[in-house]
């Protein structure tokens, strides 16, 4: 379905001084900067996946995804998706591919969204009844069939989002690119979004790729994981095995029995087996590492009068961080 | 119904959704150039004395000069800057997913707003009329002859404004490259003056390059003033640097396109 190697993309950018005299110097002479955006990566994504691409921002996420869906030429490597270059922009590729970009508006702005579609159905030639029962579908899984007659401009960023997405599926693309579908938007309805694309996956089974910086997206959403830093990949695989193979320390919460405190009484606790993350008097969560983990358990229970123990992997979003910072102590 | 005429519809559609943007674009645009060249050239007629310059009456010149933005407005399209701006804020980037000419679709963008401009046209026409009853009918012959210069016209206008937009792959900013493309065809295109007052051997020269095809020949059409022969060589003269336009319009988008980054990395 997808499959890069050895990408890379290098942007040369003109480098201006701050100021009124850099403004003058730049009308002579210019300084350019090369900026490697993709350092050769390489990547298969196969129907059904969904990959989540996650790193910093400047990371090369955007740079890869643009270069996928066929929007910018790369410096070197290769890529086939659907059986195509992506750059070379054959119609054949273009009819099965769909981009979406949380943070621009790919609909007529001045358009209800209705008319938009009906463009769309034009573009991608879709048959009428295929083209209605899709619309129908698709609407009626977000919820938004009583917005179709109202121009872009007028819905709220949840609707307009939830537009997009119908947009950009209507003609059941087998390759999906979501660039931050979920920016900006209330929980509800990053929650009915989430939904939408795991049903949308259900029954079209394409590949997918997500780039988000919710880790709630990448955890729902994707299975595999791919951590993008200063142009390179630096971790692909299972989300599970990341946390389990790259997080140094697990969480311990002990919630005390009603009425009971610890050795301090109320207080914080002077010393415990690993570093405090909250304390409330009733209840205690500490980040030990993973080798310990066991013995601070026992730790707890032996000083505390313990009601509820439990021991959970680190937040994801803190092992990603931690991976993306070169950091050892995850 | 085709992808084109749909395009063509929906770009119908977003233009007269905006109703004063319609009346006060036609009144601001029309009624300035046409009431500038009106005083001047009742003072020059006064101070000059007589019945005509260079072949104009005075009611012949007010009536070119009402043509004038009228049909710039038909030839000109869509207001300029819309290619650069899109290359700019990277929202060509949509256009290069769909399975369609990015072009094709922005041509037919600049027919839809000349439609309404060509309304605007025999709107200004009939207003002219009513108010000078200037001694001047529209022929169907000569309304034959203008609808097609109008299109071909409108053609290489729109093809020369993509290939100066498309600049903006490389340059920070084109729009005073824009705004001199659309000084120089106003000027050399008989906008400002008619082509009568230029000295021959300019009159010549401008009939061979393009920006008499954008402003002058389609009014003189329009006038009645051109002959058979004219016309063939005017319309083919226009396609010929419509499509010299377009090749240097293919090589730049194809060279430009390596270097888009479609903005941020």
């Amino acid at each position: 379905m997808i499959r890069a190697r050895a990408l890379r993309k290098t942007f040369r950018i003109h480098r201006k001084e701050p100021g009124l005299l850099g403004s003058v110097r730049s009308l002579f002479s210019r300084k350019w900067q090369e900026v490697h955006a993709l350092k050769g990566v390489d990547l298969d994504v196969e129907a059904g996946e969904i990959v989540g691409l996650v790193g910093a921002n400047g990371a090369g996420k955007t740079t890869l995804v643009k270069a996928l869906a066929g929007i910018i030429h790369p410096t070197s490597g290769t890529a086939e998706v659907q059986g195509y270059v992506p750059w070379q922009r054959k119609n054949g590729f273009r009819r099965q591919i769909a981009l979406i970009m949380g943070q621009k508006a790919q609909l007529w702005w001045d358009l209800p969204a209705g008319d938009g579609f009906l463009l769309l159905r034009e573009i991608y030639r879709v048959p009428k009844e295929t083209f209605e029962a899709n619309l129908r579908a698709l609407a009626a899984a977000l919820r938004v069939e009583d917005k179709l007659n109202i121009q872009i401009r007028r819905l709220s960023l949840g609707e307009r989002m939830k537009m997009e997405l119908i947009a950009a599926l209507l003609h059941r693309p087998r390759v999906v690119f979501l660039d931050e579908p979920t920016i900006g938007l209330d929980l509800a309805a990053q929650r009915a979004i989430r939904e939408f694309i795991l049903e949308y996956r259900r029954k079209e089974n394409p590949a997918m790729i997500l780039t988000s910086h919710y880790m709630e997206d990448i955890e729902k959403l994707c299975e595999r994981i791919v951590l993008m830093r200063d142009g390179e990949l630096v971790y692909d695989g299972p989300v599970a095995k990341m946390v389990s193979s790259y997080a140094r320390h697990k969480v311990l919460t002990a919630h005390l029995r009603t009425g009971e405190t610890g050795p301090d009484g109320p207080a914080r606790p002077d010393s415990a087996p690993g570093e405090i993350l909250e304390w409330s008097g009733a209840s205690l969560k500490l980040k030990v590492e993973r080798t310990r983990a066991a013995a601070a358990a026992s730790h707890l229970l032996q000083t505390y009068s313990v009601a509820d123990l439990s021991i959970d992997e680190e937040d994801i979003g803190t092992v990603i961080e931690a991976m993306l910072r070169k950091d050892p102590a995850a | 119904m085709n992808v084109a005429l749909s395009f063509y519809l929906m770009e119908l559609k977003k233009i007269i959704s905006y109703r004063a943007e319609f009346w006060l674009g036609f009144a601001g645009n029309v009624l300035s150039q046409f009431g500038v060249a009106f005083f001047l050239w009742k003072a020059i007629f006064a101070a000059r004395g007589g019945e005509s310059i260079q072949g104009y009456t005075f009611g012949g010149l007010m009536l070119y000069y009402l043509l004038v933005p009228l049909v710039e407005r038909v030839v000109h399209g869509q207001e300029m800057g819309y290619v650069s701006a899109e290359i700019y804020d990277g929202s060509l980037s949509r256009y290069l997913i769909y399975p369609v000419s990015y072009f094709r679709i922005k041509y037919l963008g600049h027919l839809a707003q000349a439609t309404v401009f060509l309304v605007q046209l025999f709107l200004g026409l009939a207003l002219f009329l009513a108010v000078f009853h200037a001694p001047f009918s529209l022929s169907w012959q000569a309304l034959a002859r203008t609808l097609p210069v109008l299109l071909c016209s409108g053609l290489l206008f729109f093809i020369v404004t993509v290939n100066l937009e498309m600049l903006a792959f490389w340059a920070d900013n084109v729009w005073s490259i824009s705004v001199l493309h659309r000084l120089a065809s106003h000027l050399l295109g008989g906008g400002l003056i008619p082509l009568a007052f230029f000295p021959g051997w300019a009159q010549t020269l401008l009939d061979w390059l393009p920006f008499t095809r954008m402003v002058s020949f389609p009014i003189r059409c329009l006038l009645g003033q051109v002959g058979n022969a004219e016309w063939i060589r005017g319309l083919g003269l226009t396609l010929m640097w419509a499509w010299l336009f377009a090749l240097s319009g293919a090589l730049l988008w194809r060279k430009g396109l390596k270097g888009y980054n479609g903005v941020g990395i």
